[in-house]
């Protein structure tokens, strides 16, 4: 029993260990790169759990339906769904001026080495 | 007139839009970004008289009521910090006109008045954001303009200031959006009002989730707000910015991680007592290492602006400290605190940047005499200075005062104590400054015109205009931000 409920919850599992990974990349890496990478599968940890909690098994999706047999049946919430798209908006935007930061660093210094950045500063 | 509360955040957003519009030559970019600051500090003057009145605005967009529809409140405490937020824009936006242009290329300047527009509807936005998804579609929209302020000057210390700026705001926006999805998980609301009503029964099924979700916000918004031991990125990008928009970063961008913070604790866990006991020993500890580490490293620094950015660190810690007694008297000084900071913080940096500009000296050691070239200058950078140690008759002065009152009421000696010990550390690193500026040998001869034209040097004195009167007559602004301060904590 605990193993299908861990199984019918392995989302959540999965988006706390995505958002561990992700902090891990963007904390440890020298590379900016992979710093940015690592942001992305932060973002991506955090989407996936808002996406989860929206969701129960056996849920339908949220349109009001004319008629039919569904009477009584629980719709899947869209307030998290509309949450995350604003959320992919925020991130998108996020990563492309983080790039085009890295781009312009890359010119000027000609390394993506956090460290070597660092020293060319000092 | 409820209109008028959502009007704050859309006036300069619009701004923003407009300025690279119609702002393509000449200073129309100015005189566009000028316009929409003047509009938006009317707009916070009427609802700072409205709301003064001791009536709260709540503006529901699209007329859908919550919990549904998306709330915008506005109320004494919001109006009042809004008020004065613009009122350091309009100071900031009119030095910006002589100072920049020299600094950036026209494109670049157009979008320097547009992201200084952005950052203000984002900080007011979260000033008044009534639900947790709101306050964060704003933090990042004034995240993201921060971290393009600073990197509009194309240099690579600014770069890597912005993108370390940027990281970890990224990494701050992960856990606040993390902390609200746990709060939406356990309460199914993200209205503060009915988060309220909701919380205390999920404190009781699932404890531990809601701990989670406040010590990831807490963690989001105090490394938004540079808390100690969070504030790493604020010395370089506020030092390797433009003069004015450090005043800004400084004074008015670091303040607005604490007002959410402070807006969560006051309209949502302080319905529910068990989480919210833990909380403010932990931004107590927090804010006496801030209060300490920062003002060992603002002695030793040799940077003007880095010191100063540094002394940011120490101020964000008095905020914090004096929240965590939660007493209305100590809040009431954490208020004025963040407005005084402002004024204080906006000056001092604009300062720094007149030495910068007429003189083109940044390092501490360079400015012996420095009040003999440019008096008025010096006068200013002197006001800032007693005003952040806290000297009697200005501003910095009142809000202490208020702090270590409501500490000593709220019985805890220590805190007081601490505040004091601080403002002696403060007297420490600014003083020195103040010494060498008018007693000190320049090592040149004073070159014939030395102080800046009259067009950036009034926005500086209008500043330390305001810090003076604040100081000389706090009673109505106290009595405002009085009742603001016991309806936050609400009694």
């Amino acid at each position: 029993m605990l193993s299908l409920d861990l199984f019918l919850r392995l989302n959540y599992l999965a988006s706390i260990m995505l958002f561990l990974i992700g902090l891990h990349t963007m904390l440890t890496h020298a590379n900016l790169i992979k710093k940015v990478m690592g942001m992305n599968i932060m973002e991506t940890g955090i989407f996936l759990f808002l996406v989860s909690i929206g969701y129960a098994h056996g849920t339908l999706s949220p349109i009001i339906r004319q008629s039919g047999p569904e009477q009584g049946l629980i719709y899947t919430n869209p307030l998290l769904a509309a949450i995350v798209l604003t959320g992919i908006v925020i991130a998108v935007s996020t990563t492309a001026y983080a790039l085009s930061i890295i781009i312009k660093l890359y010119e000027q210094c000609g390394t993506l080495d956090v460290d070597r950045l660092e020293k060319l500063r000092s | 007139m409820d209109h008028l509360a959502v009007l704050l955040t859309v006036i300069p957003l619009s701004g923003a839009f407009f300025v690279p519009m119609f702002g393509r030559e000449g200073d129309r970019g100015y005189r566009v970004a000028l316009g929409t600051v003047l509009l938006t500090t009317a707009c916070a003057a009427a609802l700072l008289v409205i709301t003064g009145r001791g009536q709260a605005i709540s503006y529901y967009v699209g007329n859908w009521a919550p919990p549904w529809g998306i709330e915008i409140r506005v109320d004494a405490f919001s109006a009042f910090l809004s008020f004065s937020f613009s009122l350091v824009y309009l100071a900031v936006i009119a030095y910006s006109a002589r100072d920049v242009s020299h600094e950036l290329n026209p494109a670049a300047l157009r979008w320097y008045w547009s992201l200084m527009l952005l950052l203000l509807a984002g900080l007011l936005g979260v000033s008044s954001a009534a639900d947790l998804f709101n306050l964060f579609v704003f933090t990042e929209i004034y995240s993201l303009a921060a971290c393009g302020i600073i990197s509009v000057r194309d240099r690579m210390d600014s770069l890597e200031a912005a993108l370390k700026y940027l990281l970890l705001s990224a990494v701050a926006a992960g856990c606040i959006l993390l902390g609200i999805s746990l709060i939406y998980m356990v309460t199914g609301h993200l209205n503060y009002a009915h988060l309220a009503t909701a919380l205390p029964a999920a404190v009781a099924t699932s404890p531990r989730t809601v701990l989670a979700a406040v010590a990831l916000l807490a963690t989001g918004f105090g490394l938004k707000s540079a808390l100690f031991p969070l504030h790493m990125w604020l010395p370089d990008a506020h030092s390797s910015a433009l003069s004015p928009a450090s005043a800004v970063l400084s004074g008015i961008a670091v303040k607005a991680g604490i007002i959410a913070l402070f807006r969560l604790f006051a309209s949502v866990l302080s319905a529910s007592p068990a989480v919210v006991r833990a909380m403010p020993t932990f931004l107590a500890v927090l804010a006496v290492g801030g209060m300490i580490f920062g003002a060992l490293f603002a002695m030793t620094q040799t940077d003007l602006k880095r010191m100063l950015a540094y002394s940011t660190v120490v101020q964000v810690g008095y905020i914090y400290l004096a929240f965590s007694v939660l007493n209305p008297v100590a809040l009431t000084g954490a208020i004025l605190h963040i407005v005084n900071h402002a004024l204080l913080k906006g000056m001092l940096f604009l300062s720094a940047g007149l030495i910068i500009h007429r003189t083109g000296k940044r390092r501490i050691a360079d400015l012996q005499g420095i009040g003999r070239e440019m008096p008025l200058t010096m006068i200013a950078l002197t006001i800032g200075a007693m005003g952040m140690v806290g000297i009697p008759l200005t501003n910095g002065f009142v809000s202490k005062w208020h702090m270590v009152l409501g500490s000593l009421e709220a019985g805890q000696p220590l805190a007081a104590g601490v505040i004091l010990l601080s403002s002696l550390f403060s007297a420490l690193y600014y003083f020195p400054l103040v010494i060498a500026g008018w007693f000190g040998n320049p090592a040149a001869p004073a070159p014939a015109r030395p102080e800046a034209p009259p067009s950036m040097l009034w926005p500086v004195l209008g500043l330390g205009a305001v810090s003076l009167i604040l100081g000389i007559v706090p009673e109505p602004v106290v009595n405002v931000l009085g009742e603001a301060a016991k309806h936050l904590l609400g009694q």
